[in-house]
């Protein structure tokens, strides 16, 4: 037993993971360390391919790491992890639930898995379809459901067993934003009750920035930054960013920029350029006149205060929905 | 835990295989079906088998449907999860062991092998008549 942080529901030491295969080895996570607040929902973000998902699996226990330690709640995940199991909560990506149950089948058989009566099963069974609005096709076969459904009875199956803590893998990828906003406050209002931590990983930068306290970036296996969103967007230099579409683009526009008086870096990804300023009001004229000296012209201008994407293009180079 | 993990388990498995029914019958009496139609009917009337050789293969066959039954029980579900059906991920992330999950599959395949002889039984039975299924069983001479 190892005397945890008192506020710190998961520890992450210097974790690891290589896979080898045929003519090399491939390291998917490269040595991060982090802590998750008890009761806080905490971000987990990078690009695809960045090392989230090999990361989930080790602290889900799906996969064993290489080295490094993963505490949950005080206890060791990596000596014991039969027993972290009935602590945590995993809602996939991918639907994953039992097509040839129905819905309230789902959620009791996986109540029973977890050493609950059936008793207990049936009755929170009632609560959580209730609650997640599914009481009215809790007869009907998983298969039947729409992505929406199925994602809030993952969730709901998820939270059967009052885990300490809930990992989210991308849990509102393809739902619309009105299904997203209701089932975000399903989760929250859920979380809430039971004391449940939630660990959401995602390449979407709107979801943490709103909803998560603190958060991790991670980039080829490595953090690149961890702090509270604004803590994270005090990184970049600027708090608004101009990005100009421009008639034609060189490679060299880039170092031009950089050279300008005021511009920390800039970046150019699909014929726009992102000068990153040093000030809070930019002189637009003398951007114009800039890009003129160029040989080019702006098409669209774009002026908007820092997210999170940008602190991630900032310190990576790179778009959230760009491979890592 | 682990107790109450496998039950659970074993009471999924027999339930969604329970709501199969008609189709797990049929799929378990088509191998009898066919070998009693071959061996105990087409071949032995050509005279190119003996016409006791269906008492001599009644064992074979409630074996060989038992086996059959056995593996399609067990590894054909188990294909399908690791393979497109990521359904058995609930099962392994509960706690107990992976071994746990195996031993529950393992001893569902056990159930429904016995069922697939018994099926295998009625259909020889219903073929050859009770008497005849009764020599098959006993060994016993006419």
């Amino acid at each position: 037993m190892k005397t945890a942080i008192p506020d710190s529901i998961l520890e992450v030491k210097d974790l690891r993971k290589t896979y080898h295969k045929k003519g090399g080895s491939a390291e998917a996570v490269r040595g991060i360390s982090f802590a998750v607040p008890r009761g806080e929902v905490y971000g987990f973000l990078g690009p695809n391919g960045a090392g989230k998902s090999t990361t989930i699996s080790t602290l889900t226990t799906e996969l064993e790491p290489t080295s490094g330690e993963i505490w949950l709640d005080g206890r060791s995940v990596t000596e014991d992890p039969v027993s972290a199991r009935a602590e945590i909560g995993v809602v996939a990506q991918h639907n994953n639930l039992d097509r040839g149950l129905t819905a309230r089948e789902n959620l009791i058989f996986h109540a029973r898995y977890f050493g609950m009566s059936r008793r207990n099963a049936n009755r929170k069974a009632d609560e959580y379809l209730e609650k997640f609005g599914l009481a009215d096709r809790q007869n009907d076969y998983v298969r039947s459901y729409s992505g929406g459904m199925a994602q809030r009875l993952k969730i709901a199956r998820a939270m059967m067993h009052t885990p300490k803590i809930l990992f989210l893998d991308k849990p509102t990828t393809g739902l619309d934003p009105n299904y997203r906003e209701i089932l975000w406050c399903e989760m929250l209002t859920l979380s809430r009750e039971s004391g449940t931590t939630i660990f959401l990983t995602t390449h979407c930068m709107e979801e943490p920035e709103k909803l998560a306290q603190h958060m991790t970036i991670v980039n080829h296996g490595k953090i690149v930054a961890q702090g509270t969103s604004s803590e994270l967007k005090a990184l970049v230099p600027t708090s608004t960013i101009v990005t100009l579409r421009l008639a034609h683009t060189e490679e060299g526009f880039v170092q031009k920029a950089e050279e300008l008086p005021d511009v920390t870096r800039a970046r150019l990804q699909n014929g726009t350029l992102a000068p990153y300023l040093d000030r809070r009001q930019p002189d637009f004229d003398e951007l114009f006149r800039w890009t003129e000296s160029l040989g080019t012209s702006v098409l669209d201008m774009n002026v908007k205060e820092t997210t999170l994407d940008d602190v991630f293009v900032y310190l990576t180079g790179k778009g959230m929905n760009q491979d890592a | 835990m682990e107790r109450q993990a496998f039950w659970a388990m074993v009471d999924r498995d027999l339930l969604i295989q329970a709501r199969d029914i008609w189709e797990f019958v049929f799929r378990v009496a088509m191998l009898p079906f066919i070998l009693i139609l071959t061996y105990g009917f087409m071949l032995p009337t050509l005279g190119v088998l003996p016409e006791s050789f269906p008492s001599q293969m009644f064992a074979g066959m409630v074996g060989m449907s038992m086996l059959i039954t056995g593996i399609h029980g067990t590894a054909v579900p188990f294909t399908m999860d690791f393979n497109n059906l990521p359904e058995i991920e609930d099962r392994l992330l509960a706690p107990v062991s992976s071994a746990t999950v195996a031993f529950a599959k393992m001893f569902v395949g056990i159930i429904e092998s016995f069922i697939g002889g018994l099926i295998a039984s009625i259909l020889l039975m219903g073929t050859f008549g009770f008497r005849r299924f009764h020599r098959m069983v006993t060994g016993a001479q006419k």
